[in-house]
């Protein structure tokens, strides 16, 4: 037998272990994304310490207050805080976006692995579902389910959710296709393991990588269409604060309080930039770990 | 090993073959077209006995790497039978067929794809055993130890995953985990032809260390002659799904009988750089295997060819001391060949 190279494996790998542990400091991207995603919850979570005024309690003689050392924001036609409501609509917006991740992500892996390994009619029938869903414009499928289930959270949920999930069952049969061919699938196979540990322990943990990553752009792509639901009247109800429906209120004032648009707008932009900023540094750790 | 019949064989396969349709998709079959089949396996014979090393070669696309799967029935095979230890697994309901894997065992080709990047060494082998409980839980930690020790690779390797070996040492973890289910019988599906040329001689050493070690016997599937000739006891030789010739290490090298094993011998590299190949080993291409040619497989490519051979399939014979040939003119077949360097055997 011919002698291991100990010494050679033990250096590079101490060296690898702990270049591994450290390189979730070393993604910038990672660090400001959090950091800003971090520190927006913190600001809601601290809304009443940091802003005086009520979210909701409308104060009609002081409309339309333009931007200053009172009220950072302005106010809107109702005379509230726009500061204050885009403080605590944060929790609000970002519950949305990842529920509404979520609930496809996990469907949508779900049918989509079972096609990929199953294949044969169960790969035949989910796939065709799949393009017929795919078929639809989302917004105008998401729209027509709120429209039969009523506007309100629970249907955007719904709504959003059967409209999402195509796209995750797709990336899930396709990384299966590749997956199941891997040799260490067939030496899986061959080991005796059954269907569901291969299914759980060889195959799932080695596809969820690229659904996560595309699951933090999706959440960016849902806020914004939650915010053009609100828009439209179909999901947040006024008066609870929601960047969406913010807009959707001061949009009549564009031409002259322009802060009743463009400021609840920057939240979005803001929530936004930290989510790909996350997404991008997840993605570079997750995908040099293999 | 020269009384082969003597012996009981640990594993005999009789008459498998693998068909692949191909095309059957929306269109063939809304016009009822037949479907395109793909012989990957025809009706392959062959015994190996206890402790035997058999090495299976031929070109890619030969079938051989299928007939290794379906004897794990990693892939089901069309027809025929595996017969282990005188049960034919390919009846085995899937209960049955799970205990059986315990005995029967494969290396694969590429030490990259057939280890989860995900897993350490020790989640690897860990999970194996206790799996199939092959030794109790508080054992585990020193079996997975002695398993690395076995395969020669150094204890701090547990804990490291598979991207933190080299090719070789990949290789030796695949090894490791084949090891861990305690087998009888291991498939060893060209395990050297994707490491490095300095490597293969390491991992061709380990397999027969263990092989005397362990009592191993092995199916050695390689599409290079000069790999099986350092570790076969027997060799068979594939030709587009069929078996064309097969005989002990020896007589293989010594007398090859079929056109195409010679071809095949010519076509190895001389170690002289004084060498010159004086005729051409082998001319053209296997032809495409969706439509083979009718008669003996090989009569397009092969010098002896004659009009019975466009004809007639040639079957195996047995035409000496356990060496079958498929060739209607294994007589005619010269060796070594005038004009040419013999093969040093």
């Amino acid at each position: 037998m011919s002698e291991p190279s100990t010494a050679v494996v033990g250096r590079v790998n101490d060296w690898g272990l702990r270049w591994r542990e450290a390189r979730w400091l070393q993604q910038p991207a990672l660090l400001v994304g959090g950091g800003l995603l971090l520190a927006m919850v913190l600001a809601s979570l601290l809304a009443k310490q940091i802003s005086p005024y009520d979210p909701i309690a409308q104060n009609l003689s002081n409309t339309l207050q333009p931007p200053g050392p009172v009220h950072w924001f302005g106010t809107d036609n109702f005379g509230r805080d726009i500061f204050t409501r885009v403080l605590h609509a944060v929790q609000l917006d970002l519950q949305i976006g990842v529920l509404s991740v979520l609930f496809p992500m996990v469907l949508g892996l779900f049918l989509g692995s079972l096609a990929g390994y199953l294949g044969g009619w169960v790969e035949t029938v989910v796939m065709r579902v799949v393009d017929v869903f795919t078929a639809f414009p989302f917004l105008v499928m998401v729209i027509a389910i709120i429209a039969i289930l009523g506007p309100g959270l629970t249907s955007m949920y719904v709504a959003l959710t059967l409209a999402g999930w195509s796209a995750y069952a797709r990336i899930a049969r396709g990384e299966i296709l590749v997956i199941k061919k891997a040799e260490y699938v067939q030496a899986a196979r061959a080991l005796g393991f059954s269907n569901l540990r291969i299914m759980f322990r060889h195959i799932l943990p080695n596809i969820v990588t690229p659904a996560i990553i595309f699951a933090m752009s999706d959440i960016v792509l849902v806020i914004l269409s939650t915010t053009s639901l609100s828009f439209l009247g179909l999901g947040v109800q006024p008066p609870t604060p929601e960047w969406g429906s913010m807009i959707a209120e001061g949009r009549p004032f564009i031409m002259t309080a322009w802060w009743l648009v463009t400021l609840p707008g920057m939240a979005i932009v803001l929530v936004g930039l930290g989510l790909s900023l996350l997404g991008d540094g997840l993605a570079d750790v997750l995908r040099t770990e293999e | 090993m020269n009384d082969l019949r003597a012996v009981p064989p640990i594993l005999e396969v009789k008459g498998l073959s693998k068909r692949y349709v191909m095309n059957a998709g929306f269109w063939q079959q809304l016009t009822r077209r037949p479907p395109d089949l793909l012989h990957a396996v025809d009706d392959v014979s062959l015994r190996i006995a206890p402790g035997e090393i058999f090495g299976l070669v031929g070109e890619s696309g030969s079938g051989k790497s299928t007939l290794g799967r379906c004897l794990l029935r990693l892939v089901e095979p069309t027809a025929g039978q595996v017969l282990f230890r005188g049960v034919d697994i390919l009846q085995l309901p899937r209960a049955q067929m799970q205990g059986m894997r315990r005995k029967l065992q494969i290396i694969f080709q590429d030490p990259y794809s057939s280890l989860n990047p995900r897993m350490t060494v020790r989640q690897m082998l860990g999970e194996v055993l206790a799996v199939h409980r092959l030794c109790p839980p508080h054992r585990v930690e020193a079996r997975v130890r002695e398993l690395l020790h076995l395969v020669g690779l150094p204890a701090d390797a547990v804990d490291r995953f598979p991207r933190h070996f080299s090719g070789g040492q990949r290789q030796r973890i695949g090894i490791a985990r084949a090891l861990a289910m305690e087998p009888e019988f291991i498939v060893a599906d060209e395990p050297v032809s994707a490491v490095d040329v300095s490597i293969q001689a390491q991992v061709l050493n380990l397999l027969i260390d263990l092989k005397a070690q362990l009592g191993l016997t092995m199916l050695f599937i390689a599409h290079d002659l000069s790999v099986v000739q350092h570790i076969s006891t027997r060799v068979g030789v594939m030709y587009m799904g069929k078996l064309v010739e097969m005989a002990p290490r020896r007589l293989l090298f010594s007398q090859p009988r079929h056109p195409y094993t010679q071809g095949l011998l010519l076509a190895a590299p001389q170690p002289d750089p004084f060498h010159h190949s004086t005729r051409v080993a082998l001319e053209g291409e296997p032809p495409s295997p969706l439509h083979p040619p009718a008669g003996c497989r090989f009569h397009t490519r092969c010098p002896l060819a004659s009009d019975r051979c466009r004809q007639a399939p040639p079957p195996l014979q047995e035409i000496g001391e356990g060496h079958w040939v498929a060739c209607h003119h294994h007589d005619l077949a010269v060796w070594p060949p005038p004009a040419a360097t013999p093969w040093a055997a």
